[in-house]
């Protein structure tokens, strides 16, 4: 697979030369492949936002570059713009930057800025709008009028109806009761099968990431410290704890079996793994195991 | 001694709500909780726990039935100062409760309002700090805490009232999980040390299943209330109304419904699940 986003010794400080000076990045270097679907965790001041954000021309890195497509993102002008439309970048809490007068229009406006023609805004701005499980009902009422829930799909719609070739998501699922986290999920997920594009996902929630991604960056003080797929990851289970990092539930209690001698692997992440793993030992396995 | 009681309480947003039924955010919710108690209130969105939160301190007042909360109706207009002081609300955005710059400026902002005397609040605002463990950062600027830090300074700030009841609604959603772990801390200290009563409206199962009872509600009714151990092993009917359980529950649940009936259903946490395991399986040094 072609790689879509390369970082080469990405680093970014914050108010650099001042008392406040601090590094949020320190010299990140990884590649993300067309269609891989990413996972990014690490703790609030990790340097997540900072390096997603450097990821789409938002941020200027203090040293390092970023290729998108092959391209430096920061040596022409034209990059940048063309960036902002290849990598779509859905932030924390979208729902609060909806401003249109009604949700239509509010999905229409990247695909607009774009340049798209009339019948390819419209074509966008319907799927999108269907992938996000936002009905025609609600197309031409106004975005304050919805509900919570309706609002962050349709803030993620416009996003999605960009259609880039990267589409990153912070949060998207905070703040959400367990059903509203599981749809805005599954869209996400459905969105990658159908058109095929990569997904990096930012979260808290190792349970979130683990169900979804296929590799997972975990990032602390800054620093890459793990970037592998999911379940090498999940074998440092230890390492993960001690950067004060929850682990899902159910790696804690394989690694506890572990510790008391019960013999079951040690990166089981997900609920159905464990169950697999565990009703087979049961079956097997009797008090003389 | 009975702290709040709620008797068939019934609300609608809408002012002719009798138009149609589902206008009803509420539908005939009775709930007693006694003081000292700490109490989950979960529920998927519009299931009307928010809802059901605010009418505890008179932000809402009921459309029908009614709600006493320290001895007092809510309806009661020239008590309004009064319940609001015994009963304090703690949201779920720290940035929208926040109004001063530094942290002790912040917290005393209530019993300053209430007139209290300037050397019990002192006392008050420090007594407030040490409680959610924030005296290091007594001076220090709000707006550079982190989301855990900047929302246990929201909860100092009601305690500086003295409240004897405590309604968190969501105060751990917008948090990281260090951020949930220090507030969630912090609340069952209030509840431990101060016999402060607590319902706390929340997402998360994991802290529900810390609380001495959990009440589940849907569609504007209580649909379960009871100990975690009661509520949470009905994991298909928790389901259904669009609730996970703890992962150790669920884990316990679906080997169950594999045939694996020997182990037990009201599994709440880790440790009590890797002992069933172990029983079963056999560790290497059973």
């Amino acid at each position: 697979m072609r790689n879509i986003i390369e970082a080469k010794n990405l680093s970014f400080t914050y108010s650099a030369n001042t008392p406040f000076e601090k590094a949020a990045v320190k010299n990140a270097s990884f590649c993300i492949a067309e269609g891989d679907y990413i996972g990014v965790i690490g703790h609030t001041g990790s340097g997540k936002s900072t390096l997603i954000q450097m990821l789409n021309g938002l941020l200027m890195p203090s040293a390092g570059e970023v290729l998108v497509g092959g391209r430096p993102v920061w040596e022409k002008k034209k990059c940048r713009r063309d960036v902002r439309f290849t990598v779509g970048l859905c932030f924390q809490y979208p729902e609060y930057q909806l401003f249109e007068e009604t949700v239509y229009a509010d999905i229409a406006y990247g695909p607009r800025n774009k340049g798209l023609p009339e019948e390819e805004i419209d074509r966008c701005v319907r799927e999108a709008a269907r992938l996000c499980g936002v009905g025609d009902e609600l197309l031409q009422r106004s975005p304050f009028e919805l509900s919570g829930g309706q609002k962050r799909r349709v803030a993620i719609a416009g996003v999605m109806a960009m259609e880039p070739e990267v589409l990153i998501l912070d949060e998207p699922t905070a703040g959400l009761d367990p059903r509203g986290r599981d749809e805005i999920l599954a869209r996400i997920r459905e969105y990658r099968q159908e058109k095929g594009k990569t997904i990096v996902l930012v979260s808290h929630s190792m349970e979130d990431i683990s169900a979804n991604a296929q590799k997972i960056m975990v990032l602390s003080r800054g620093e890459i410290r793990f970037f592998d797929e999911t379940k090498r990851v999940f074998e440092h289970a230890r390492e993960l704890e001690e950067i004060g990092l929850g682990v899902p539930s159910v790696t804690r209690i394989f690694q506890m079996l572990r510790a008391r001698g019960v013999d079951v692997p040690g990166n089981v992440y997900t609920l159905s793994d464990a169950t697999r793993v565990l009703a087979e030992r049961l079956k097997g396995g009797g008090r003389d195991a | 001694m009975k702290h709040i009681i709620t008797r068939d309480l019934t609300f609608a947003y809408e002012q002719k709500p009798e138009d149609n039924a589902e206008n009803f955010a509420l539908r005939g919710v009775s709930v007693s909780i006694e003081k000292g108690e700490l109490v989950a209130v979960l529920g998927h969105n519009g299931s009307g726990k928010s809802t059901f939160a605010k009418h505890l301190n008179a932000i809402l007042l009921p459309s029908g039935g009614s709600v006493t909360v320290a001895g007092i109706d809510t309806t009661e207009e020239d008590k309004l100062y009064e319940i609001r002081r015994r009963a304090g609300m703690v949201f779920q955005n720290p940035d929208n409760q926040l109004v001063a710059s530094l942290v002790e400026d912040d917290v005393a902002f209530a019993p300053e309002n209430l007139g209290v005397e300037p050397a019990e609040i002192r006392r008050r605002v420090d007594e407030a700090i040490e409680l959610v463990g924030m005296q290091e950062y007594k001076r220090h600027e709000v707006h550079r805490l982190s989301g855990g830090q900047k929302q246990r300074v929201a909860i100092a700030g009601v305690i500086a009232m003295q409240p004897e009841i405590l309604i968190f609604d969501e105060p751990t959603a917008m948090l990281d999980p260090r951020g949930r772990a220090e507030v969630m801390a912090t609340i069952e200290r209030l509840n431990r040390e101060r016999g402060i009563t607590v319902v706390l409206i929340t997402h998360y199962m994991e802290e529900a299943a810390r609380c001495g009872r959990v009440i589940v509600m849907d569609e504007g009714r209580v649909l379960l209330d009871g100990t975690p151990r009661e509520v949470f092993p009905q994991v298909d009917r928790l389901r259904e109304v669009g609730l996970d359980v703890p992962q150790p529950t669920q884990l316990m649940h679906d080997l169950r419904a594999l045939g694996f009936s020997q182990l037990p259903g009201d599994v709440l946490t880790e440790e009590e699940c890797v002992e069933a395991l172990v029983a079963q399986i056999g560790g290497a040094h059973a």
